[in-house]
């Protein structure tokens, strides 16, 4: 379990991290999203230690990371997968990190395996993909079977295959009743993987909660994609209904404040035939963007035509 | 190279683990050991020591001949140390960079997540970089000392090849080069920089001793006496001169390594990493 009380983290003025408060339970994977310098790593290195808060706190299992005896026990950490010494194997890597708590070989063995690095173990790092520099990393994670698991955007840059094997991986830790914290910019693959999200952005929590409630909660739209031969006609009729359009290509276009079943209607009236007509789901994309719309440190004005 | 079958889950099930001074030691030695630049460094070191000594042999008896036997004696017993000026930067060198390539690859959040107090990382980091260097060190010196006499042996001009005083002198010089690397070590820690650590070693091995006695001080010209290299050479000095004797310039690099491993821990405690 990690707790986060009132944290803050500035570099002089710059608050980077603003009054933070979360918790992340055991047995749930917990996402914390957020655009790039929301303060996302600031926060994962202030919960294990390496940076020092300038107020507030941060505990693992029940308090700081430096006061536990087995830290390696208590929380598994990848932070920046080709943080490693280049000129290093990977299971000599493996090994220094696992004598400092007197982890066996054998359990070094097996977290090469289980990472699939058996043909790489002797070879230097400095040569890895960043795919396999991923592996490593997780093997090192889990080295001393940590009850919390702290992962910093795990999935950046992988593969297909690697990341469904991160996904799958995650799922299981959290079956076992680890807690898993991850990080992430990627709102679709926190979609799939999260059963709790935490939203940052400028440093501070804009959401925590379960992925559902957020999803209905930052529902501002009504979205109703359409597609017809006769876009200019249909536009027209129900921007006299009082919607709201915006083109999306040569034939297509979403429609605010109109529901599927009335565009349907108008169109039948006025004879226009369509090819396509389909309510948009609200996406964690849109929450997302609506709770950062004002947060996010850079941002590029979107180009809406309104027709009308 | 997919699995999900199991993650070695033992939680709550499997041995305990617990964070061990002894563990740490081993970890900072793999590492160590695995430091190509480190061997390369070791390595020179060895043939530092050697060529020097032995080249001073040959030289030795090219310009002296076979018979002023007396004159020979004593620079002869101190061949062994002669290659101390270009050693002890290799030396240090090695305790530099053993610490800030860690901070250059970013390994050291994962060092110090396993080991979040971090003062015994360096304090294994500065025992094992020690004792490396001590080892490397001190054989080196041991066999430039025989190798010396077997060298002057064949021109007829060998002291002895045992002389007592000489060998403490090897062995002091193994330890002088621990001191070193313990410097070397806690320059790495505050300064994070393989270049910064290695300039300031320079400065305060060979720079600082000529501009300390400029200082209008009272009595500054002695002040370099109680520097790293000065006292170094009184502490593996074969015949007793000079102000410090053999264990009180052993006792001034001794206080050096620990006030610049105090400095470094007080540093790393509370830092950002």
């Amino acid at each position: 379990m990690i707790e986060v009380r009132n944290l803050s983290k500035a570099y002089g003025p710059k608050k980077v991290v603003d009054e933070v408060s979360f918790t992340a339970e055991p047995g749930t994977v917990t996402g914390f999203l957020g655009p790039n310098g929301a303060g996302k790593s600031t926060t994962m290195r202030l919960i294990l230690g390496l940076d020092e808060p300038t107020a507030g706190w941060a505990s693992v299992n029940g308090k700081p990371l430096r006061r536990h005896k087995d830290p390696l026990r208590q929380v598994g950490a990848l932070l920046d997968a080709k943080a490693v010494q280049p000129g290093i194997s990977a299971e000599n890597h493996l090994l220094a990190l696992a004598a400092t708590h007197g982890i066996n070989h054998g359990r070094v063995q097996e977290m090469i395996s289980f990472v699939g690095l058996e043909s790489v173990a002797s070879k230097r790092v400095g040569g890895f993909s960043l795919g396999m520099h991923q592996r490593l990393g997780i093997a090192a994670a889990l080295l001393g079977d940590p009850s919390t698991v702290v992962l910093d955007e795990p999935i950046n840059g992988l593969d297909p295959e690697g990341v469904l094997w991160i996904r799958q991986l995650l799922r299981q830790l959290a079956d076992e009743g680890r807690t898993v914290f991850l990080s992430s910019h990627l709102m679709s693959e926190m979609a799939q993987t999260a059963d709790h999200l935490i939203v940052i952005g400028r440093g501070k929590i804009l959401a925590s909660d379960t992925l559902a409630s957020i999803l209905t909660l930052n529902r501002t739209q009504n979205l109703v994609m359409v597609r017809s031969d006769e876009l200019d006609r249909l536009c027209d009729v129900v921007l006299a209904e009082g919607a709201n359009v915006r083109m999306t290509s040569e034939d297509g276009m979403e429609v605010d404040k109109l529901p599927a079943r009335e565009i349907a209607r108008i169109a039948g009236l006025h004879n226009i035939a369509l090819d396509e007509l389909r309510p948009l789901r609200p996406t964690l994309e849109q929450a997302y963007l609506n709770l950062t719309a004002h947060e996010s440190e850079y941002s590029s004005s979107t180009y809406t035509h309104e027709k009308g | 190279m997919q699995r999900t079958s199991s993650t070695g889950a033992r939680t709550g099930r499997g041995p305990s683990i617990y964070l061990t001074a002894a563990g740490i030691l081993r970890s900072e030695w793999i590492k160590l050991k695995s430091l190509r630049a480190a061997r390369t460094l070791f390595a020179l070191t060895v043939v530092a020591i050697i060529v020097t000594g032995v080249g001073g042999a040959i030289a030795l008896i090219g310009s002296q001949g076979g018979n002023e036997l007396a004159q020979a004696r004593e620079p002869a017993s101190a061949l062994h140390s002669a290659g101390l000026p270009l050693a002890q930067l290799l030396v240090g060198a090695v305790g530099v960079l053993f610490i800030a390539t860690e901070y250059v690859s970013g390994s050291i959040r994962t060092t110090f997540t396993a080991v979040p107090r971090r003062v015994p990382v360096i304090t294994a980091k500065a025992a094992v970089a020690g004792t490396a260097s001590f080892a490397v060190g001190g054989a080196s010196s041991l066999l430039t000392h025989v190798a010396v006499q077997v060298v002057l042996a064949a021109s007829g001009t060998a002291v002895s090849m045992f002389h007592p005083a000489s060998l403490i002198s090897a062995v002091a010089t193994g330890l002088y080069l621990a001191f070193i690397a313990v410097i070397g070590v806690s320059l790495g820690v505050i300064l994070r920089s393989t270049a910064a650590g290695i300039v300031l070693l320079v400065v305060l091995l060979s720079v600082l001793p000529g501009l300390v006695p400029l200082l209008p001080l009272p009595g500054s010209e002695q002040y370099p006496l109680f520097f790293p290299a000065q006292a170094g050479a009184q502490m593996i000095a074969v015949v007793q001169e000079g102000l410090l004797t053999q264990w009180q310039g052993g006792v001034v690099m001794a206080l050096w390594a620990g006030f610049f491993t105090l400095a470094a821990a007080a540093w790393i405690r509370k830092r950002d990493i």
